[in-house]
């Protein structure tokens, strides 16, 4: 045996193509769009009803959420108790979920029992009661919830960033307070029930491995009726970009961390620079490897963990950077982040680093198609969006041909200080 | 039913592959044999801060995620009190790297002290973010030397001291890992769209030179029955009182393990579980609570948590759970509710072997219980316990004797 030369990287190949899992999109007989993709080796079913009832529709604070969770509190046909004994007997579980622009309902089933828990789900959808006696437990729960959370630094940065960045108002950035839960109430619940579920325009996103004809159940449930499209509202605040840099000290004296978050209000997924914003923020502080990671954690050991996202909103997107920094050592690596920004601005990026970032971010690509169930969340994009693959293709291309000038552009294009919002829950 | 085949190597690495054609990615896991349980009680948090250790650098290769971010691949590892688990996942192309990588730091380790200098400020950190720093955060640094008196498990895996962890020095470390990271303490799986005769050749290529170690012997102190039931009450800056109750329970490998899980399950597993209908929805004395078990390979605990709804006093809370467990002593669950609970994990056992990672985890696990081949007997185990069963270990568990109790109260009600 020849001995193994441990001294050299084994020979290894850069993705060049991502292979797109097949998926099928189709119109039930009412015109319903469905997203389908079938793989994997389990008979499981994920199947997800997404409304036009996020917290962009809601007129209310808290009327997004609260409306998705009773809607499986109880229906013409089913006490609360019922359905949850039903649900669980066959082994199902549904998930609720309320997010900025779209709410939704999934339900994660063996495929042997998918047609019965299918029904149920119509059931919640259709013929929600919205229980007085349901609601005030709710109610209750939540506010206690809301006061666990009130002494957690990243849940108050979080906030209070969010806050900051859209204008007060704003459906991204509404500051929740504790009446707001004692304002709640169910006529306000079945109002936004009525104007954003009830016989109102869906899209279902179907994956996993069956062995029947699901496009015929799906039509036979939810193809027969007339949906209405829910109204555009517009009336919401624009967001301006900050001229001036903005604090926020949440202060808590007696914090051993202190919880930063530092960014801005930020363009989405329909512009043209947002793939290559991504990249950016990927080098940034996207992945173990980024350079905020290298500084603050593995140079310094200031955090446990530092990283920075840009997320896309359908109406806007935000640019985050945050951590939970030892207390002692907060205004310094603050004063770091700042530095690795301005690093960026002003010196291109290596080819070593580049091609590192690129090919770790292609490696995420084929990890977002591993299995039936990472690849339903992929394709809720191109449901959100009304996208086809050219999209990803777009993206992918993106990536792979991003030149160290254009990082450097979008670093002075978008990362610029003054427009920057820093909040820190602690003491620093 | 998840296909593999296994084979070990001369040096005793025992390797499982489990070939997916339906993923594009490959995912290789490596489980080390050692917990927090290993730990001398002078030197606890050990076993988690060497997992940070390992990513610091090998012989060969100077830091660990560099190569593996360029070749597109992605990793992290765990530590619990039994095991320390490795997995990074990659494209299939480039699986080499992934061989490389995990067979140098398995081989030696690069000790070098700035490396253990940060590491052990970064673990002071996720000391403070994950148990100091948050609400309830302390709450298993109170109730594990609660529970447990002699057994190791009476520590967290952080530690029990955040002094061990400033303290440690790179001999301390040497010696760890020489008497506890080597191929035959260690179990390799595979998973993703990969052929098995070519596995076996890298296999034997990186991990064949590596020297079998001489394992330091496992010697822990067994766990003497409860005798008094235990309790404990602290004041914190929480906004809402909490109730933790825990009991001793059987090992992972005992029988009466599966009865003892669907137990949690009948309490709280679900919105139609008993403790949810009964506690929160039709009598609202809890806002949240829940019941678990730890799942550990030495006997266990079985835990019960709730956050006590407002204007509900602590003995209300604990009465209503003490209920609770009578019952469960005093009649066996019927049928039906039997039949669902068992539904309800089979559904859950083959939701977790969806993802290439978690097959490849518990491949490992069960291999390290006694046989990978439990992951696809799992279920039957599950449907074999009866509802007398149910009641007999019920009874066994929730006796008073047998029982911890953390009261976690506001600052407000120590004042009145």
């Amino acid at each position: 045996m020849t001995l193994t030369d441990r001294s050299k990287t084994p020979a290894f190949k850069t993705i060049e193509e991502i292979k797109f899992p097949d998926t099928e999109k189709f119109n039930l007989k009412n015109g319903t769009p469905v997203w389908m993709h079938k793989s994997g080796t389990q008979k499981i079913v994920r199947l997800e009803f997404i409304f036009k009832a996020g917290r962009w529709y809601e007129t209310k604070k808290l009327m997004a959420s609260f409306t998705n969770t009773m809607l499986n509190e109880g229906t013409k046909n089913h006490t609360s108790k019922e359905l949850a004994l039903m649900f669980d007997y066959y082994g199902s579980f549904v998930s609720f979920y309320a997010e900025a622009d779209r709410a939704g309902v999934v339900l994660f089933s063996l495929a042997k029992y998918l047609e019965a828990s299918l029904i149920l789900v119509k059931d919640i959808l259709e013929n929600s009661t919205f229980p007085e006696k349901e609601l005030e437990i709710l109610i209750n729960n939540r506010k206690q919830e809301f006061l666990i959370s009130q002494s957690k630094f990243s849940y108050l940065s979080g906030k209070r960033f969010m806050q900051a960045i859209f204008n007060n108002g704003h459906p991204y950035g509404k500051k929740t307070d504790i009446s707001d839960f004692d304002k709640t109430n169910r006529d306000g619940l079945t109002g936004h029930y009525r104007n954003c579920y009830l016989n109102k325009e869906l899209n279902i996103l179907a994956s996993g491995f069956w062995d029947f004809d699901l496009a015929a159940l799906l039509n036979q449930h939810f193809g027969e009726k007339t949906y209405e499209s829910v109204p555009e509202v517009s009336s919401h605040p624009e967001t301006k970009e900050k001229t001036e840099k903005e604090i926020i000290i949440v202060k808590k004296p007696d914090a051993l961390q202190s919880s930063v978050r530092i960014g801005k209000a930020a363009i989405n997924r329909k512009h043209p620079d947002y793939a290559g914003l991504k990249v950016l923020s990927t080098l940034l502080g996207g992945y173990f490897g980024s350079r905020l990671m290298k500084n603050i954690r593995e140079d310094k050991g200031y955090t446990y963990g530092i990283s920075s996202y840009l997320v896309s909103n359908e109406h806007a997107g935000y640019f985050v950077i945050g951590s939970e920094v030892g207390s002692d050592v907060c205004q310094k690596a603050v004063d770091e982040i700042y530095h690795e920004i301005n690093l960026l601005k002003e010196n291109p990026v290596g080819k070593k680093e580049l091609s590192l970032v690129k090919n770790y971010l292609l490696g995420s690509w084929l990890r977002m198609f591993d299995g039936p169930l990472a690849t339903a969340e992929t394709l809720r994009v191109l449901v959100d969006y009304g996208y086809d693959k050219t999209y990803w293709e777009k993206s992918i291309d993106v990536i792979q041909n991003i030149t160290p000038v254009q990082l450097s552009e979008l670093a002075n294009r978008y990362l610029n200080e003054n427009s920057f919002t820093e909040v820190v829950a602690g003491k620093c | 039913m998840i296909q593999f085949s296994k084979f070990t190597l001369d040096n005793g690495l025992r390797v499982i592959v489990h070939p997916d054609p339906s993923t594009p990615i490959v995912t290789i896991n490596v489980l080390y044999n050692v917990g927090a349980r290993d730990e001398d009680t002078e030197r606890t948090g050990f076993a988690h801060l060497f997992e940070h250790l390992m990513f610091g650098g090998s012989a060969n290769i100077p830091a660990y995620d560099t190569p593996l971010q360029q070749v597109g691949g992605e990793n992290n590892a765990f530590t619990n009190n039994d095991i320390t688990n490795y997995y990074l996942s990659l494209p299939k192309d480039n699986i080499e790297t992934g061989f490389w990588l995990e067979s140098d730091r398995m081989k030696a380790l690069d000790f070098s002290q700035t490396s253990l200098d940060i590491q052990k400020s970064v673990v002071i950190e996720e000391f403070k973010q994950r148990y100091l720093n948050q609400p309830y955060g302390d709450v298993w640094l109170l109730l594990r030397p609660l529970a447990y008196k002699k057994h190791p498990y009476q520590w967290a895996t952080i530690g029990k001291d955040i002094d061990h962890i400033k303290n440690a020095t790179l001999e301390d470390v040497k010696s760890f890992f020489y008497s506890h990271y080597a191929p035959n303490n260690a179990i390799l799986s595979l998973t993703g769209d990969i052929d098995p005769g070519q596995i076996k050749k890298y296999v034997k290529k990186w991990f064949g030179d590596i020297e079998k170690r001489e394992i330091k012997q496992r010697i822990i102190p067994e766990e003497p029955p409860q005798t008094l039931p235990q309790s404990k009450t602290v004041y914190r800056d929480v906004s809402s009182n909490a109730i933790y109750k825990v009991f001793h329970m059987c090992g992972r490998l005992d029988k009466d393990y599966y009865a003892t899980d669907l137990i949690s399950d009948i309490l709280s597993n679900g919105l139609s579980s008993r403790l949810y209908q009964n506690l929160i929805k039709e009598n609202p004395l809890f806002s949240e609570i829940n019941a678990y078990i730890s799942g550990s390979i030495d006997p266990g605990l079985f835990i019960i948590t709730g956050k006590v709804s407002e204007g509900v006093s602590m003995e209300q809370a604990d009465k209503a759970i003490l209920r609770e467990l009578k019952k469960m002593q005093n009649e066996p669950p019927m049928e039906k509710e039997l039949e669902k609970v068992k539904n309800k994990v089979e559904s859950s056992l083959i939701f977790s072997d969806i993802s290439g990672l978690n097959k490849a985890m518990n491949l490992a696990y069960y291999e390290l219980l006694g046989n990978a081949d439990m992951l696809n007997s799992t279920i039957e185990q599950y449907r074999k316990v009866t509802k007398e069963d149910i009641q007999e270990v019920s009874s066994k568990i929730f006796k008073e004797e047998n029982m911890s109790t953390l009261y976690y109260l506001t600052q407000q009600s120590e004042q009145n």
